[in-house]
């Protein structure tokens, strides 16, 4: 690769990173940065454009899009970020150990995957959070068990055309156990496909609760978070284009920033394409 | 006692499907033997055997098999891991696709160093260095710090023995080492195994459906044709007087070939 697209890597990578952890860090210090308290409804200024002193505008009970924004990052970085990480984590070890023992091991985890796959999501996750109340961490627990299946589905399939390769067996032959075998030779050549599963699992979470949320079962009101925002704000589409088109665009950039990043990791760790 | 002993070994794919039917060979400490025969024969599946690694679906039906004494026939993977790469190492065939192309080529030889003498990191990574240099890839430390990708597939082969020798097992089973490489190469590879043999005085098994490898490196070989061993002889005397329906087929196939 040339040293030119090398410093564009290396610049935007940093970029990204920093970007992400700036939208983290406001999530958490959420209550100091937002310019206006976020619950504070002022039903006169109902639809008001973005300018004067709010500058994303407000929504249809008159509070500031912007502070409403800044409140809910918190609950839609940790989410989106955090389920996404889990059901990798879950997915990915499910569908190594899976595919690597065979036997019984897969049988027993792909036909849990299977049964959890052929049920409609949704109703899945709805009972689910019945059954665990409602609530953020419950949303990430949702997440996690409905979503490892996909990628258990995708690791599985790749170790399988690994397993049998003869580096694997060369590792054998020198003595490496099967965890040694499974962690640091099979799995890391598996990962490719996993950084571009885990970049939408992001997207896909922060969806799932905002979704959940619209229901009632994820944030609670008043408290805001980009997807309850999203989804709120469909109604008045017409009327206030605003209230859509900041979250949707937020958590747009957030899923390229992740993918990006993904994206980086995955050039990181193929010695080929490295940097 | 051998270094390693295979008595009436038997493995098959199901009952239908028997593909050692009672392989016997011995290989004495330091000796170098030749295991020739047609593909199909069961060459390379007696070398997985003597390793306890068959492939998904194969099963020890009988017989013993014995490294250093130790009977290995039914041994639990775990008595295995400390005999493979420490009592017995294995070459491969086909050197492109048997390093990890992700791993450092010295931290895949450090890894067997620290697996099999409790060696700290540093000093698996010196060593392995120290292996590469060995196997000719000069300077071995920063050919230690390179991928896979970055050698080519005679290198790649060298890396390959010092991985399987690493360790200090007291034999060495060569699959096909130079099946995969051009006539050059071949040579270069023979002359290390021999020279490594002398340096450090291992047992040699090796494979190969190609005569003039194993002249090369031995004088004593088997011939197996469909899972038996038909023939054991000197590697003269298969060339001139061959005994066995096998072995007369290789050598005027041999033969043929020279003429041609």
């Amino acid at each position: 690769m040339s040293t030119a697209q090398n410093r564009y890597w290396r610049g935007s990578t940093l970029a990204a990173g920093l970007a992400l952890g700036a939208l983290c860090l406001m999530g958490l210090l959420a209550r100091w940065i937002a310019p206006q308290d976020p619950d504070r409804i002022q039903v006169l200024l109902r639809f008001a454009a973005p300018g004067g002193d709010a500058w994303l505008g407000r929504d249809e009970l008159g509070r500031d899009v912007l502070s409403r924004m800044i409140s809910g990052a918190s609950v839609s970085m940790g989410v989106g970020i955090l389920s996404a990480l889990l059901t990798t984590l879950v997915g990915a070890g499910l569908g190594a150990v899976a595919g690597y023992r065979g036997g019984w091991t897969d049988a027993l985890v792909m036909r849990l995957a299977d049964v959890l796959m052929c049920m409609p999501t949704l109703y899945l996750v709805l009972t689910l959070i019945v059954l665990l109340g409602p609530g953020i961490s419950n949303v990430v627990v949702v997440i996690v068990v409905t979503g490892w299946t996909s990628m258990a589905r995708l690791v599985r399939a790749e170790v399988l055309a690994l397993r049998d390769r003869e580096f694997v067996l060369a590792a054998r032959v020198s003595g490496a156990n099967a965890w040694d075998v499974l962690f640091k030779h099979v799995l890391p050549n598996a990962l490719a496909p996993v950084y571009v599963a885990l970049t939408f699992g992001v997207a896909g979470a922060i969806l799932m609760e905002s979704g959940l949320s619209f229901l009632g079962l994820g944030v609670q009101a008043p408290q805001a978070s980009w997807g309850s925002l999203l989804n709120s704000g469909r109604q008045s589409i017409e009327q206030a284009w605003w209230l859509t088109v900041f979250p949707g665009a937020t958590i747009f950039a957030v899923m390229l920033l992740v993918n990006h990043l993904g994206e980086k990791a995955r050039r990181h760790f193929d010695p080929k394409d490295s940097l | 006692m051998s270094a390693l002993a295979l008595e009436d070994l038997r493995v098959d794919f199901g009952p239908e499907h028997v593909v050692l039917q009672g392989v016997s060979l011995w290989v004495e400490p330091g000796q170098a033997l030749g295991l020739l025969g047609p593909s199909g024969s069961g060459k390379s599946l007696t070398a997985l055997a003597c390793l306890g690694l068959l492939p998904t679906g194969a099963r020890w039906v009988g017989g013993s098999l014995r490294i250093a004494g130790q009977e290995l026939f039914g041994a639990d993977e775990r008595v295995w891991q400390k005999i493979r790469g420490a009592m017995i190492g294995l070459v491969f065939q086909e050197p492109f696709t048997a390093l990890n192309p992700l791993m450092r080529v010295g931290e895949q030889i450090a890894e067997s160093l620290r697996l099999h003498q409790g060696m700290h990191d540093q000093a698996a990574q010196r060593e392995a260095a120290i292996w590469l240099e060995r196997v000719g890839l000069t300077p071995g430390a920063s050919r230690a710090r390179q991928y896979p990708h970055q050698y080519s597939g005679g290198m790649r082969q060298r890396a390959l023995i010092a991985l399987a020798l690493a360790a200090g097992p007291k034999i060495l089973i060569a699959d096909e080492p130079t099946t995969a490489l051009d006539a050059t190469v071949q040579t270069q590879i023979i002359d290390l195994i021999n020279r490594l043999r002398q340096e450090l005085g291992f047992a040699l098994l090796i494979i190969s459906h190609d005569l003039g490898v194993i002249e090369a490196l031995t004088q004593d070989a088997l011939v197996m044709q469909a899972g038996r061993v038909v023939e054991r002889a000197k590697v003269t005397d298969l060339i001139h007087a061959p005994q066995s329906d096998a072995a007369r087929r290789l050598m005027r196939a041999h033969a043929s070939f020279m003429q041609a």
